[in-house]
């Protein structure tokens, strides 16, 4: 595929979040705080919602930007985490690419990414530069 | 606004952990992979590319130098970031080096706010060449 400056790159929707997905992620991650599979423990901090983990929502992105330009060619990703994401919300990635660059010859591609949920709220943003040759 | 960064607060800056080891595993990229709905074959089998965010499963078994427990009222992640020489794959044996490299506070609209960044390096143990590296921001929040 031939990628271009200005080129949008087309969306992806992942499946909303079940609670196995959250004790999975917490599993395969190591990343134990039970705010995001124990219900009571959440209420008693203020939330409504068991919470996904913040690192899952950049992985949905990486994966994303995978499936743009494949599995092993991502040079650099970086996110800000924007705000929460609650269990059961589906979130959709989308980006754009801002530049063709070099490094060392060899040519990349540097996009802005995004994630936000069904409300549009933007819960985890921010920039990617993948090989693209 | 309070300067929240106390004298004890600011000597973590420097404060390093590690080198320890990590063994990439293939199942437990399979199983990383599969957390995030993430199925592209590339990251099944004995040949398997861990996705980007994989080093977050690199935890270190004792306690490692972070702000005291009782430090501001909220704990949260603000950013992250990985930079990859080459993708980390089944089989690498990785040392892993974290560093505290800086502290600092903002005034936000919630109260203070004190970030501190942790540097990451992954180092191939069989050659010795750098893999790639991290940067893990989290804040604590001292709400008004």
């Amino acid at each position: 595929m031939k990628f271009q400056k200005n080129q949008v790159m087309p969306d992806y929707t992942k499946k909303a979040i079940t609670k196995v997905q959250l004790v999975k992620y917490a599993g395969a991650s190591g990343d134990f705080n039970p705010l995001h599979f124990d219900e009571e423990f959440a209420q008693k901090r203020g939330l409504k919602k068991l919470i996904a983990h913040g690192m899952l929502s950049m992985g949905f992105l990486s994966e994303y930007a995978e499936s743009i330009f494949g599995v092993g060619k991502i040079k650099k990703i970086h996110v800000n985490f924007k705000s929460m994401v609650f269990i059961g919300e589906e979130i959709t990635c989308y980006g754009i690419i801002n530049s063709i660059d070099f490094y060392n010859n060899r040519e990349f591609a540097s996009c802005s990414i995004e994630a936000k949920n069904k409300e549009g709220n933007i819960v985890t943003s921010g920039l990617v530069e993948a090989w693209s040759k | 606004m309070r300067n929240r960064i106390t004298a004890e607060i600011s000597s973590l800056v420097g404060k390093k952990y590690g080198p320890f080891k990590v063994f990439i595993e293939s199942g437990a990229i399979e199983k990383f992979a599969d957390a995030i709905g993430d199925e592209n074959p590339s990251h099944q089998g004995q040949n398997a590319i861990a996705p980007p965010t994989f080093p977050t499963t690199f935890r270190p078994k004792e306690p490692f130098p972070d702000f005291p427990e009782n430090y501001g009222d909220v704990g949260l992640h603000a950013s992250q970031t990985y930079e990859y020489k080459r993708p980390i794959v089944a089989g690498d044996k990785i040392d892993v080096t974290m560093t505290i490299s800086n502290i600092y506070q903002k005034d936000g609209k919630s109260g203070e706010l004190v970030f501190m960044e942790r540097d990451y390096s992954f180092i191939d143990s069989k050659t010795n060449k750098k893999i790639g590296s991290a940067k893990w921001v989290t804040l604590r929040r001292f709400n008004k």
